[in-house]
C-alpha cells in the first residue's frame, strides 16, 4: 500500500531495477551488505526494499553492513539515517556495522550526532552484543 | 606523485562515481593515510554533488600544492551555474536554497584544512579546498 506514496519517478525506478544491495535474513536479522556507491537511485530502491521486507517478514533487527564502503558523504549518511528511522517505526532495531575508520573520522568531523546510532565493529560483534544465538 | 592538474567533468551520477574512483587513486598515491583519503574523498563527493544539484554540470580539478614545508592536494570545484547570492548564508549549517540538507559546503570546510569560495551570481561558483598531508 505504501508504495503509492512514492513519487512517479520513484515508482518507475522500483519497478525497473533490482537492488544492488544484498539483503539476507538470518536468525530474525536482516543483514544488508552495502558494497556499492549510494547514489540517489540506489538509496531509493534500498529504502523500498527494506520497507517491503519489514512489511512481509518478521524481522526484529536490521544490520547495515558498511564494511565495503570507504567513503560516505553527508547526503548518504542522512538518507541511511532516514531509513533507520523508518525501520524503527516498523518495529525493527537497526545496527550499523563495519564502518571504515576514515568514514568514522569524517562523520565526527562533520559534527554529526552519532551517539544515538547503534553501532558494532562487524556483523559477528553485532550478533554478540544483541545476544543473538547463531548456532 | 601527480605533478599536473587532473580534471574531471561532473555532469551526472555516473561521471561523479568515476571521478571519485580516480580521485581515490590520486589521493592514495599522494601519500595520504586511510583517514585522510576518506576525508579528501568525502569533501570531493560533497563538492561534486553540489555541482550536479545546483549547476547541472561542472568540473573537479585535483592538483598538488605546496606552502612552506607543507604539501597537499587541492580540489577545485568549478561550475558555471547560477552562483551563490549570499555566501555567508550558504556557509551556515543547515541552510540550503536547493531543498537539500544544507551541510555540503560547511561539511567540506570542516573536513579540509583550507577552504575558499568565490561566486558571482549568473556566472558560477569556484570552491577550492586543500588537505595538507
Amino acid at each position: 500500500m505504501w508504495v503509492y506514496a512514492l513519487s512517479k519517478s520513484d515508482r518507475a525506478l522500483t519497478e525497473q531495477k533490482l537492488t544492488p544491495i544484498v539483503m539476507n535474513a538470518i536468525h530474525g536479522v536482516l543483514v544488508s551488505t552495502i558494497q556499492t556507491p549510494l547514489s540517489p537511485s540506489v538509496l531509493t530502491r534500498f529504502k523500498y526494499d527494506i520497507l517491503q521486507r519489514l512489511e512481509q517478514e518478521k524481522i526484529a533487527y536490521i544490520f547495515f553492513d558498511f564494511s565495503g564502503l570507504t567513503v560516505m558523504d553527508i547526503y548518504e549518511f542522512k538518507e541511511i539515517e532516514n531509513i533507520i528511522q523508518m525501520a524503527k517505526m516498523m518495529g525493527s532495531f537497526s545496527v550499523i556495522v563495519g564502518l571504515h575508520p576514515g568514514v568514522v573520522a569524517s562523520l565526527v568531523l562533520y559534527d554529526i550526532d552519532c551517539l544515538s546510532l547503534n553501532t558494532a565493529l562487524d556483523v559477528d560483534d553485532a550478533f554478540t552484543r544483541l545476544n543473538i544465538k547463531t548456532s | 606523485m601527480h605533478s599536473l592538474t587532473t580534471q574531471f567533468t561532473i555532469k551526472d551520477e555516473g561521471s561523479f562515481q568515476v571521478a571519485l574512483m580516480s580521485i581515490k587513486k590520486i589521493a592514495t598515491e599522494f601519500g595520504y593515510n586511510d583517514t585522510q583519503v576518506a576525508q579528501f574523498l568525502t569533501a570531493a563527493s560533497e563538492l561534486a554533488r553540489n555541482i550536479i544539484k545546483y549547476a547541472d554540470q561542472g568540473s573537479i580539478q585535483i592538483r598538488p600544492v605546496n606552502k612552506a614545508s607543507q604539501r597537499g592536494l587541492e580540489i577545485a570545484a568549478i561550475d558555471h551555474g547560477p552562483g551563490i547570492e549570499d555566501i555567508s548564508l550558504a556557509m551556515q549549517e543547515n541552510f540550503s536554497s536547493g531543498g537539500s540538507l544544507g551541510q555540503g559546503l560547511p561539511g567540506a570546510k570542516r573536513l579540509m584544512d583550507e577552504f575558499t569560495l568565490a561566486s558571482t551570481v549568473g556566472q558560477g561558483t569556484q570552491v577550492r579546498v586543500i588537505l595538507w598531508r
